[in-house]
């Protein structure tokens, strides 16, 4: 039953009165401090983001096209050198977007559960139960992306160094700390995809176990919530071999001579991680999309419920309500432009990975100033990108 | 492995997954909801479109994942999902009918719930 139909007769309505005016301090609860989150929330961002430009602003990403374009045109570096250098222009910026935006994805999913807390209550709904709300990911969920990530910009310094033949000590120790550690991350990274996966479609699988006591025969059960496997048997093992196989690289490193033949080796592995991670983005940004939809909908039949005789709402609070609205808008398109630009960026790295590949066999028929120029415009795009973010 | 199951629903469940004109059809219903919500300042429309918004995102969500796992679970709860939406998009249309007068978007809605129904008439 709604407040609508409760506020048919006077004594029925002052009943309606009295419980909306307690779920008005309530939502106070439920819905203010979500939103001041996701203030806060996008505030951090742009606090992230600022602090990214003022660390790497746009003219340090055009000084590290720079080395490339010039010695391009004195001729000094090797062709393979030169993409390199592009691979690893292009990489660095998408690791600092890919964390901001996937603890705006968080932070979003948290609000929208908190809304439909609201709507449960609303409707007496009672199945709903708080404990059974989902995290859409975890630290750990997020910290296995960003290693990946991190272990494609470590492994693109590294090619740098080792087509220069100037492998220092100090990237030689990186190489080998990230390539262990993605060793152990190996299998963690697809269970992480499917679960946003199993979240982005509502569905989760129940396990029930059983215990009984050897000792007093006493049986206890216990119920846990997971998401089912998603992926195909072939995908996650693609994704385990990649990983593993982007972790030996690391470790083991190789030499200059070596390296035409490791780049071509690892390019299939790069391919696979970079289909899988710009998927898992399209998937988060499809989330992202519906969640800034729901809770549109719903502020908005809040403040309609708000405006029924016999509410008497605050004029202020009510304005500030009706102003979140644009600003959760705003917040829904500029989140869409950025995991666009992400999942772009993403699939430019694979495709500027491969054309490295095929440069290392001297089999591409692309001129080296054709590809050269497309590698400098791949990390322009990128730097202009973040020049358009807001800076505070 | 579980094997992908065939589609051996009754002759007027949908093929699953979504045939594409079935899921165009859902995805239109999702455009014409959304698009009545937005431009609405009627709180019986929002009651009314609310929660059927959510039962039709879940119809196309739970779509998406069979078409990734493509096994019973995911066929199964996309089966339930399509039955329990359709059946509820028949209550919904008659109570748009009873408060079309409150918002123009009331026949495109009905006309998109009719779209679906004529394709996937559900339990």
């Amino acid at each position: 039953m709604n407040c609508v139909d409760e506020m048919t007769s006077q004594s029925r309505g002052q009943d309606c009165r009295n419980r909306r005016q307690g779920f008005k301090t309530k939502r106070s609860i439920c819905l203010d401090k979500p939103l001041a989150r996701v203030s806060h929330n996008i505030m951090l961002s742009k606090l992230h983001r600022g602090a990214w430009l003022s660390r790497q602003p746009l003219r340090i990403v055009a000084m590290a096209l720079l080395p490339a374009l010039s010695l391009f045109t004195t001729g000094c570096l090797s062709p393979l050198v030169k993409h390199t250098i592009g691979l690893s222009a292009a990489i660095a910026p998408v690791v600092d977007q890919s964390a901001a935006a996937y603890r705006d994805a968080v932070a979003l999913d948290n609000l929208r559960a908190d809304y439909e807390a609201v709507i449960a209550y609303e409707n007496k709904d009672a199945s709903y139960n708080p404990r059974n709300t989902t995290v859409l990911l975890s630290q750990k969920d997020i910290q296995v992306r960003l290693a990946v990530l991190a272990a494609l910009q470590v492994y693109s310094k590294s090619l740098i160094e080792i087509a220069k033949a100037a492998d220092s000590k100090e990237l030689d120790e990186a190489s080998k700390s990230v390539g262990s550690s993605l060793s152990s991350l190996g299998n963690d990274l697809a269970p992480s995809l499917e679960k946003v996966l199993g979240i982005a479609a509502g569905s989760t699988t129940e396990t029930t176990v059983t215990t009984v006591s050897a000792s007093t025969g006493a049986t206890t059960s216990s119920t846990t919530h997971t998401a089912a496997p998603l992926l195909s048997p072939e995908v996650r093992n693609g994704i385990a071999t990649g990983v593993e196989a982007l972790g030996k690289f690391l470790v083991n490193r190789t030499v200059e001579k070596e390296l035409p033949e490791k780049i071509e080796e690892m390019d299939p592995h790069v391919q696979a991680l970079c289909k899988v991670l710009g998927d898992d983005i399209q998937t988060i940004q499809g989330l992202e999309m519906r969640d800034y939809d729901r809770i549109l909908n719903l502020e908005k039949q809040f403040i309609l419920e708000d405006e029924q005789p016999g509410m008497n709402v605050n004029p202020q609070e009510h304005r500030a309500e009706i102003m979140k609205l644009p600003e959760i808008a705003r917040q829904q398109r500029e989140a869409d432009e950025k995991l666009s630009s992400l999942r772009e960026a993403i699939d430019k790295l694979a495709l500027t990975h491969h054309a490295l590949a095929a440069e290392a066999q001297h089999n591409n028929p692309e001129t080296l100033k054709d590809k050269l120029a497309g590698l400098a415009d791949e990390g322009n795009s990128l730097g202009k990108f973040y020049s358009s973010l807001p800076a505070n | 492995m579980t094997m992908p199951p065939v589609n051996n629903l009754l002759p007027d469940a949908p093929f699953i997954p979504l045939a594409p004109e079935v899921r165009a059809a859902y995805r239109n219903l999702y455009n014409k909801i959304q698009a009545a919500l937005d431009n609405t300042m009627d709180l019986a429309v929002t009651q009314a479109l609310n929660p059927w918004w959510k039962e039709v995102d879940q119809v196309l969500t739970k779509d998406d994942l069979y078409k990734l796992a493509k096994d019973t679970t995911a066929f199964d709860a996309l089966r339930k999902q399509i039955d329990y939406t359709n059946t509820g998009l028949k209550t919904l249309k008659d109570q748009i009918a009873s408060i079309a007068s409150h918002f123009a978007m009331a026949s495109d809605i009905i006309a998109a719930i009719d779209a679906v129904l004529a394709l996937v008439p559900g339990a």
